[in-house]
């Protein structure tokens, strides 16, 4: 990643509006509104901001809501609150907690997704992967789930997760799951009430 | 069409794990028009380039040990528009063969840095001199194409293709899969991938600075 120690920084306090571009830090607390792609060392939003662009961040905090029209490609990606992608989101570490929504690919070296609500991505893959509800005391904690098309990974931990194929080397299949296909190379276990259609050793 | 290996099947033939595949899509190591999605009776699979894709993790294998990540994905995907070589260095550091250059000194007597579509250009045509398919003189036809349509491709994904037909000889440029076709009296010399030589290029620069 392009080295962004020269540039300037970006606050949006209040409710704002700024083009995309290359910045050192991005701050948006209150409502901010990015039109165009933005590549930035670090990128923080306590509240809500939508982008309509690719974001190109070393690290990428998230508080509130926010929307990106695009990819992202960070190598550390917090969020807590609810976040939507429309396309591949490209990180070494992505740790959530509450909602996601990725359009296509979410790729990344250690995936923690912890559930509020309803969170959908089209794939999931990466080295560890671990998707689980979370604590109770959660509002939203009854309706947590999410929905994804195929999660591919090496160590794959999945509660609450409807799938239509999982593949790894470790799969477990905790409660709350639906999976149609699970293919797996050492090791696999399966909670009860987990429902899983087929399984198969590789 | 080129032969495809699925997802499975080359994690199974190199010993590499889901992970490891996933870190080098990050990375850019394997370039993302190689995964190529298709529907199976069992849902969405991905496949691969078979040959291309083998051998690029051959690779990433024997030099992970050596090169980080990221310095190998410079090696696959380098920012070619930073080199340049000075052109008494050329031949000494063993990029192109001396032939080759006069070659290319015919056609520009005053260049003295050469630049890495410059160095690229040489080399498809020393390469092609070499294994014999080219004369000297039709060196020069190749050049020539090569630097007049070479930059219309993006991303340098096309085919130097020589044909030569009752002695006489022609050379065009065709984008990567194309399939071509030519009469039976007509043959086609020598097809070179110029996305290949542009990785053979980039390696052998490498040595030469590394050596």
């Amino acid at each position: 990643m392009r080295e962004a120690t020269k540039h300037r920084n970006l606050t949006i306090s209040g409710v704002g509006n700024a083009g995309g571009g290359v910045y050192h830090d991005v701050k948006i607390k209150g409502v901010g509104s990015i039109q165009g792609d933005i590549e930035c060392a670090y990128f923080k939003v306590d509240g809500v901001a939508n982008v309509y662009g690719q974001v190109k961040a070393q690290h990428l905090h998230i508080r509130g809501r926010s929307m990106v029209e695009g990819n992202v490609t960070s190598d550390e990606v917090n969020i807590e609150g609810e976040v939507s992608i429309t396309g591949n989101c490209e990180s070494e570490t992505f740790r959530s907690h509450g909602a996601v929504t990725i359009g296509g690919l979410l790729n990344a070296g250690e995936v923690a997704l912890r559930l509020h609500g309803t969170s959908k991505a089209g794939e999931i893959g990466g080295g560890v992967i671990r998707v689980k509800k979370a604590g109770r005391l959660s509002f939203f904690s009854r309706s947590c789930k999410l929905s994804v098309e195929a999660i591919e990974g090496d160590d794959v931990h999945l509660e609450y997760t409807r799938a239509k194929v999982v593949r790894g080397n470790n799969v477990y299949i905790g409660p709350g799951c639906s999976v149609d296909l699970v293919e797996y190379q050492n090791n696999f276990r399966q909670a009860t009430g987990a429902k899983v259609l087929e399984q198969k050793k590789v | 069409m080129e032969p495809l290996i699925s997802k499975k099947e080359l994690l199974e033939l190199t010993s590499i794990s889901y992970g490891q595949l996933y870190r080098w899509k990050r990375k850019n190591l394997i370039p993302e028009d190689w995964f190529i999605r298709k529907s199976t009776f069992t849902g969405q699979e991905t496949f691969f380039p078979r040959d291309k894709v083998l051998s690029r993790v051959d690779q990433i294998k024997n030099m992970k040990d050596d090169l980080s990540l990221d310095e190998l994905a410079n090696v696959f995907s380098p920012n070619l528009d930073d080199i340049s070589v000075p052109i008494s260095d050329v031949v000494e550091r063993n990029i192109v063969s001396g032939v080759a250059l006069e070659l290319f000194k015919t056609h520009h007597k005053d260049v003295q840095i050469l630049s890495f579509l410059h160095l690229l250009h040489i080399y498809v045509m020393d390469a092609a001199l070499q294994l014999g398919d080219i004369s000297r003189d039709e060196g020069h036809i190749v050049l020539e194409v090569l630097e007049h349509h070479g930059a219309k491709f993006p991303d340098n994904n096309f085919d130097v293709v020589i044909i030569r037909k009752l002695g006489s000889t022609t050379c065009l440029l065709a984008s990567g899969s194309t399939e071509l076709f030519v009469d039976s009296g007509a043959k086609v010399v020598a097809r070179m991938s110029i996305a290949s030589h542009v990785e053979q290029l980039q390696m052998r620069l490498q040595q030469s600075w590394g050596g």
